[in-house]
C-alpha cells in the first residue's frame, strides 16, 4: 500500500474515533437496548443463564469480557461497540481496496461509514448489530485476501464466519453469496481438482463455522440440554421469530420506518433529552438522507457498469446489499430500524463506486472525490452533535427537528 | 504446502468432531439428581422452589400434574411463578404440564389464543426463552423417558385418576427422584411411595 493510502486510513480512523469516543461514556445509565443486552451479558457469566437465549451469545460474551476488564460502568458496556465500529470502517477500506483496486473508492466508502450519524449513534451504545457487521466484514476481508491475494486466510475466514452466525442471523443469505464468489474465483485461479477445492471449502467454511457456532452455546448446553434439544431450540427460535410478533413497543418500532423506506425517504426520530432555551440535547436516529437516498440509484449505476464492462467482481457489493436486505422482507414481524446497519457497508461500497464511475466518465475523478469527501465530512460534523446527545442550538437544526418524531424525556 | 493444508483440514475436522462430542456429553453431565428417590408433602407453592433449590437440582425435566402450571390454587393467585423461576435459574430445562381432562376445554380455549403456544396432536408446546413447556390432558400423556421432578396436586384429580398417575410411576412410564405432593394428605403421598 502507498504511503498516501496509510495517511488516508489514519485520518479516517481519527475522525471515526472522535465521532465514536467523544462523550460516549459520559452517560452512566442504560440507553435503548442496553437495558436488555447488558444485564443479559452479566447474567450469562454470573449465573450461566440469561433472558435472551433466542440470540446466539457471542455479543453477550464480548460485553461480559469488557465489563470484567473495565468494570460494570459505561466504559465496560460500550467500549466493544466503539472499537468494533471503528474496526469495521478500517475493514470497509481494506475490502474496497480488494474489490476495486482504487484508493479513491476505498476512501469514499470508508468515509461514508465513518461519518454516518446512524452508524455513529449505534456504535456509541451496546448493540448486537455493531459486532455482527464487524465479524461479517472480517469474514469478507479474509475471504477476499484468499481469493484476490492468494493468502492463506481461508481458515481464519471460517472462524470469522462462525463468529458472524454466532452473533446474529443477519447474513444468512450474504454468507452463501460470498462463499459462492470465493469458490468461483478459486476454481478460476487454481487448476487443481474442483473436488479438492470443494472439500477444503466444506471443512473450512462449513465444519469450522458450525463448530464455532455450537461452542458459542456452551452456556446453554450447560443448563442440561443435549444435541437433539439444541435442534428443537433453534427450530423454536425460528418459529418464534416468525410467529411471536406482538411487541410491547410496536409504536416505537414504527417510528424507524419499514425496511422498504430505509433508502427511499428521510427518517429521523429519537429522544429530546434536555432543554435550556435555544440550547437542547437530542439523540436522533437519522438515516443520513443526503447519502441514503443516493444508494438505490447508485446500485443501478454499478449494475449497469458491471454488466457493460463484464466485471464480475463489481457485482459483489450490489448482490451483498440485496442478499442482506431481502431478509427483512421475508420475516413476518416488524423490523427495528437499526437492522439497516447490516446493509449499510454494501450500500456505501456501491455509492462510492458509482460516484467514482460517473466521475471517471467525465474525467474528473480527483475533483469529484474531493468534493464528495468534503460533503461527507461536513454532513457528518453537522449531524454528529444532534444524534449523539450534545448541547446544540435548535435553530441550527430547525428543518431536521421539524421532520423528526421526538420523545421528550425530561 | 500441500501437506500443511492437509494437516489443517484434518485438524479442523478433529476439532469440529471434538466440539460436537464434547457438547453431546457436556449438557447431560451437568444435570443434578437426588441421590435417593423421595416423596414429600408441601402446602405452599413457594416451598416447591425452595425444595428444588436446597436439593441442588439442575438442568432437569419436571412433570406437573396440576390444574395450573405453577400449582397455583386459582388463576388469580398471587403465589410465585415457581416453574418460570426454576426455568430461569436453570433448575428446570423442560416442563410437561398435565391438567385433568375435565379442565382441558377451558385450557384449550386459553392456549389456542396465545401466539407463543404451538398446537400439537397431544396438546400444545409453549416456546419460551428459558425452555419448552408441553401441555396436554392426562388422557393424551403416555410417558417421559428421563427421570423427572414431579408435582402432583391430588385434590384436582379423582381417586381413579390419581391411581392412574401413581401407576405410571410404579410401572416406569415416568420415573422420578423427587415427587412433591402439593396440598395433599398423607394418604395421597402414600400412593406414590
Amino acid at each position: 500500500m502507498k504511503a498516501l493510502d496509510w495517511k488516508m486510513i489514519a485520518v479516517i480512523l481519527v475522525v471515526s474515533s472522535v465521532f465514536r469516543f467523544w462523550g460516549t461514556f459520559d452517560y452512566g445509565e442504560y440507553i435503548g437496548d442496553e437495558l436488555l443486552i447488558v444485564p443479559s451479558a452479566k447474567s450469562l457469566v454470573q449465573f450461566g443463564s440469561t433472558s435472551e437465549w433466542r440470540y446466539p451469545q457471542v455479543n453477550s460474551l464480548i460485553i461480559a469480557s469488557t465489563i470484567k476488564i473495565f468494570g460494570d460502568n459505561a466504559v465496560g458496556w460500550r467500549i466493544s461497540g466503539v472499537v468494533l465500529g471503528i474496526a469495521s470502517i478500517l475493514l470497509v477500506y481494506l475490502i474496497a481496496q480488494r474489490l476495486f483496486s482504487e484508493s479513491r473508492i476505498s476512501v469514499l466508502a470508508a468515509s461514508l461509514l465513518a461519518c454516518d450519524p446512524f452508524h455513529i449513534h449505534f456504535c456509541r451504545t451496546a448493540m448486537i448489530e455493531t459486532p455482527v457487521v464487524f465479524f461479517f466484514l472480517l469474514f469478507m476481508y479474509l475471504l477476499l485476501e484468499y481469493t484476490e491475494n492468494n493468502r492463506y486466510t481461508l481458515t481464519l475466514a471460517g472462524i470469522a464466519m462462525g463468529l458472524t452466525i454466532a452473533t446474529k442471523a443477519y447474513f444468512v443469505f450474504a454468507i452463501p453469496v460470498m462463499i459462492a464468489y470465493a469458490f468461483y474465483r478459486e476454481c478460476q485461479r487454481n487448476s487443481g481438482s474442483r473436488t479438492l477445492i470443494f472439500l477444503e471449502f466444506i471443512i473450512k467454511l462449513g465444519q469450522l463455522p458450525i463448530a464455532v457456532y455450537l461452542l458459542s452455546y456452551v452456556f446453554w448446553f450447560g443448563r442440561g440440554y443435549n444435541m437433539l434439544e439444541f435442534l428443537q431450540f433453534r427450530w423454536d427460535a425460528y418459529w418464534l421469530f416468525n410467529n411471536h410478533f406482538s411487541f410491547s413497543h410496536e409504536k416505537i418500532l414504527a417510528r424507524g420506518g419499514k425496511p422498504w423506506e430505509w433508502f427511499v425517504k428521510p427518517i429521523s426520530f429519537g429522544h429530546h433529552l434536555n432543554s435550556d432555551g435555544n440550547l437542547n440535547r437530542y439523540t436522533l436516529e437519522i438515516n443520513n438522507p443526503l447519502f441514503r437516498l443516493m444508494v438505490l440509484p447508485a446500485i443501478g449505476v454499478v449494475l449497469y457498469y458491471s454488466a457493460t464492462q463484464r466485471n464480475f467482481k463489481w457485482f459483489l457489493a450490489p448482490t451483498l446489499f440485496a442478499a442482506s436486505y431481502v431478509l427483512f422482507f421475508l420475516v413476518n414481524r416488524q423490523i427495528n430500524s437499526y437492522s439497516a446497519l447490516a446493509v449499510l457497508p454494501f450500500a456505501y461500497f456501491a455509492l462510492a463506486h458509482a460516484v467514482f464511475l460517473l466521475a471517471r466518465k467525465y474525467q474528473s475523478e480527483t475533483e469529484v472525490t474531493a468534493l464528495f469527501l468534503l460533503t461527507i465530512l461536513v454532513s457528518g460534523c453537522y449531524l454528529f452533535p444532534v444524534s449523539s446527545g450534545f448541547w446544540v442550538p435548535s435553530s441550527f437544526y430547525r428543518t431536521i427537528l421539524s421532520l423528526s418524531d421526538l420523545t421528550k424525556v425530561f | 504446502m500441500f501437506a500443511r493444508n492437509i494437516a489443517i483440514l484434518v485438524g479442523i475436522t478433529v476439532f469440529s468432531f471434538a466440539v460436537v462430542i464434547f457438547l453431546y456429553f457436556y449438557g447431560p453431565s451437568r444435570r443434578v439428581y437426588a441421590t435417593s428417590p423421595k416423596v414429600i408433602s408441601l402446602q405452599t407453592v413457594d416451598q416447591i422452589l425452595q425444595t428444588w433449590q436446597s436439593g441442588g437440582f439442575k438442568g432437569r425435566m419436571a412433570i406437573c400434574f396440576t390444574r395450573y402450571l405453577n400449582a397455583h390454587e386459582s388463576k388469580d393467585s398471587k403465589e410465585a411463578n415457581v416453574t418460570e423461576l426454576a426455568l430461569h435459574q436453570s433448575i428446570l430445562r423442560r416442563i410437561t404440564h398435565i391438567p385433568p381432562d375435565n379442565a382441558w376445554q377451558e385450557i384449550d380455549k386459553v392456549l389456542s389464543s396465545r401466539n407463543i403456544m404451538r398446537a400439537t396432536p397431544e396438546g400444545y408446546i409453549g416456546v419460551f426463552d428459558d425452555g419448552r413447556v408441553y401441555v396436554m390432558p392426562l388422557s393424551k400423556f403416555s410417558h417421559v423417558e428421563e427421570k423427572s421432578l414431579i408435582i402432583v396436586e391430588p385434590r384436582i384429580w379423582s381417586h381413579e385418576e390419581l391411581q392412574q398417575i401413581a401407576e405410571k410411576l410404579k410401572s416406569g412410564k415416568i420415573s422420578s427422584d423427587l415427587v412433591i405432593i402439593i396440598r395433599g394428605t398423607e394418604e395421597d403421598a402414600a400412593l406414590f411411595r
